[in-house]
């Protein structure tokens, strides 16, 4: 008893100079700076609910989400024809171990070199029905004068991943200026998978140099299904859903989107884009507009869906596991150290579609402007509401410097 | 067997010993669990982990995963200064695209480490710092995650140099080479091409996650004329006196080297900018930028928070305010530097930003 005793007094002293020791290390490692205006991380909190008035699945759409509005598309900026022969000489000279610096000093970069842009239609191919229309145009550098160019050759080289193969001539035409390429996937080919890149070598009126322009785009040749051009609407708790009829060929994650726009303003509304797996038992896909963003935005009136895109993952196991890899661990964990998948290219696209759908007409008061609430909403901001409260722990910004 | 008599044998010896040495030992037993509990990082009751995950590079000894260590040297002798635990997130960025879903690709190894790091059911919380196509290996992460739904948290992300936007080094197949002078470390792939980067996940679909930028616009880099003035984006009458000028000054590009502004700070079309913008609230860059995306750091509201003027009134760090470009909100680094940046401003920002 007495050994008890003694044992909790000596349990109380060491704690005290545990606790004293850690006061003293945070006096002694506390910055000399200003305090904190504030010290709270509310914010992440503040964003989230500000984000998550709607579902993450329909979003705000305006004039300013270019690559939204262009699903298709990655446009290009004016670059620099370098002549062929000059990069050659960079490629011997890198060759014979020269360090960048020297290679710098040793060759001589031609000033106002010809600048060339593609301007093109799309930056992603999706079937072998869709077609890339490319006008090349090549001017002086500082682009105000339109330059004739000589095509000597177009072709087109396939993915890294199937090494680079030469996939055959590109057909062109020229007119001044400016020359034409078209080009569609021949079959459904691996070949044709991937990131395909147009290379044409040309002259250009003034020099005597040689140059080749490039362009790259995503090329599915391969679909994994179709929209059909069916489609339905209604209303639900308040949103407007559309129903897209589609053809789907292969189970598979997928990301499928479109956008809404207003038909009487012509201006963008929402964009929705769903995470899921889609299914040859599948007959149509539906896209919830969420009614608050039309009450917020002051939207009413037919609306026209557009841009419909299915992205779908090249995945080399069950598409679930990727849907909630949290719960999957253990499978994902065990697949790895068991396969080692050939790398492929990582997407399939649903078939280009143009596809379009104008809407009845609804009033604003048609629509709810309830907030999105699920339980996982809530779960998020009460894990986000306790990470505050930890960081806005006086004593945190000692144990940071200890 | 020999486990069994080894315990016997133990619990014998304790038995012979007098009553209050056993006191006195489980005493200070207890005193060395309390000691431990002080003194470990999770003794607020969350787990802090800061992931560095590294760009494109090449390098045999290491292996794929999250590891406490940097086996392949990606960040030099940078470590963060926290809290928490620093874990690399390990890619065969050399034979995967960023956006690989299958192992060691980007994507599936980034998912792979967030979901045993980041998990708020575990009581986990994670801060990311990013480089280059590390960048586009987190964000199509997140994009493609269900993390507006699921229980990971992460809160925030540092971008060094991001490439989640391409480069034209990588569009020209000519110069790809000229990438490795300037951090990448050797090639550059089709996966960083402008077209591939931008076309293979939702930039904007950040599900309320804001990532913070750093991009650097320099004119220090070796070749700078050759590159910025060639084969990135210009602008007439740019002004941005850090950025290389071109046609006799007429013209400015604002790259590090290896990817211009419109990659490194977000930006939603491929095209000549001279600064950074935000989109984390309350700001709401009209011209171009996708959501959820900002420089680092100078917001004058706490975290995005719009209800409160918190003033996050960074760069917090002697190093990040010595390349620090405050009117254009960038920082005058080549591809290599801004990693140097967003872990010296880990380190000396605020507990209640970067703990």
């Amino acid at each position: 008893m007495i050994g008890i005793k003694n044992a909790s007094a000596i349990a109380a002293l060491a704690l005290g100079f545990v606790i004293a020791g850690q006061a003293w290390a945070q006096a002694q490692h506390t910055p000399q700076q200003a305090p904190l205006d504030d010290p709270s991380a509310k914010g992440g909190i503040a964003v989230f609910q500000s984000y998550a008035q709607y579902p993450p699945e329909s979003r705000p759409l305006d004039t300013s989400n270019w690559d939204l509005l262009h699903p298709w598309l990655t446009e290009n900026a004016p670059v620099s024809l370098v002549p062929m022969q000059t990069i050659r000489q960079f490629e011997a000279l890198r060759s014979s171990g020269l360090e960048d610096e020297e290679i710098a000093q040793r060759v001589t970069i031609p000033s106002n070199l010809p600048s060339y842009q593609f301007d093109i239609n799309k930056t992603i191919l999706a079937g072998t029905q869709d077609q890339i229309n490319a006008q090349l145009k090549v001017t002086s550098a500082d682009g105000s004068t339109p330059l004739a160019a000589h095509v000597i050759k177009a072709e087109l080289i396939g993915d890294d991943y199937f090494d680079s193969p030469a996939l055959g001539g590109v057909p062109f035409s020229c007119d001044g200026s400016s020359c034409s390429f078209q080009w569609k996937a021949p079959s459904t080919d691996k070949k044709y998978w991937g990131s395909l890149e147009l290379q044409v070598t040309l002259t250009v009126e003034g020099t005597d140099d040689e140059y080749v322009a490039r362009q790259s785009f995503y090329s599915s040749p391969m679909v994994d299904g179709s929209f059909n051009g069916n489609f339905t609407e209604h209303l639900v708790n308040g949103s407007l859903v559309i129903e897209a009829g589609v053809d789907v060929q292969k189970r598979m994650v997928c990301f499928v989107s479109g956008n809404l726009y207003s038909v009487a303003k012509e201006t963008p509304v929402q964009f929705v884009q769903r995470r899921m797996i889609v299914d040859p038992s599948m007959k149509s896909i539906s896209f919830t507009f969420f009614g608050k963003i039309f009450r917020d935005y002051g939207y009413e009136g037919t609306f026209r869906l557009q841009d419909l895109q299915a992205q779908c993952e090249n995945l080399p196991y069950p598409p679930e596991w990727f849907m909630d890899s949290l719960a999957h661990r253990a499978e994902l964990q065990a697949f790895r150290e068991t396969h080692q998948p050939a790398p492929e290219p990582t997407r399939i696209y649903f078939a280009y579609s143009t596809d379009s759908y104008v809407t009845h007409s609804y009033a604003a008061n048609e629509f709810s402007d309830a907030e999105w609430q699920s339980p996982e909403k809530t779960r998020k901001l009460e894990a986000l509401e306790k990470l505050a409260a930890d960081l806005n722990d006086p004593a945190g910004e000692a144990r940071k410097h200890q | 067997m020999s486990t069994k008599r080894l315990r016997i044998a133990v619990t014998q010896s304790e038995n012979h010993l007098p009553v209050t040495t056993r006191a006195a030992k489980a005493v200070f037993m207890i005193v060395g669990c309390l000691t431990l509990l002080l003194f470990s990082a999770p003794a607020f009751g969350r787990e802090v982990n800061v992931l560095l995950i590294h760009g494109r590079l090449h390098n045999t000894k290491e292996k794929y995963g999250h590891f406490r260590t940097d086996q392949s040297g990606a960040w030099g002798n940078l470590v963060p200064t926290t809290s928490g635990t620093v874990w690399y997130v390990q890619w065969d960025a050399w034979n995967h695209y960023f956006d690989d879903s299958s192992w060691p690709g980007g994507e599936a190894v980034v998912r792979n480490a967030i979901d045993a790091l980041c998990d708020a059911n575990k009581g986990q919380a994670c801060w990311i710092l990013c480089h280059s196509a590390g960048c586009a290996a987190f964000e199509d992460y997140l994009a493609k995650s269900d993390y507006a739904h699921n229980s990971i948290l992460i809160e925030h992300v540092m971008a060094a140099d991001s490439a989640a936007g391409g480069s034209e080094l990588a569009n020209n197949g000519l110069l790809r080479w000229l990438g490795g002078i300037s951090g990448l470390g050797g090639k550059i792939d089709n996966s960083l091409k402008t077209s591939y980067a931008r076309g293979a996940y939702n930039h904007n679909n950040m599900q309320s996650v804001v990532v913070r930028d750093v991009g650097g616009a320099t004119n220090s880099y070796p070749l700078h004329f050759l590159i910025a003035c060639n084969f990135f984006p210009r602008q007439f009458f740019g002004h941005n006196s850090q950025c290389t000028p071109c046609l006799l000054g007429l013209q400015r590009e604002c790259d590090d080297g290896t990817v211009a502004l419109h990659s490194t700070c977000a930006h939603n079309r491929v095209a000549s900018f001279q600064d950074c913008n935000s989109r984390i609230p309350p700001h709401n860059d009209r011209a171009g930028t996708y959501a959820f995306h900002g420089w680092w750091i100078n917001d004058h509201v706490c975290n995005g928070d719009f209800q409160q003027d918190c003033n996050w009134n960074g760069p917090y760090s002697p190093f990040g305010h010595s390349v620090w470009n405050s009117p254009f909100k960038t920082y005058r680094v080549d591809h290599s530097n801004g990693k140097e940046v967003i872990v010296n401003e880990y380190s000396f920002a605020p507990f209640a930003l970067a703990p």
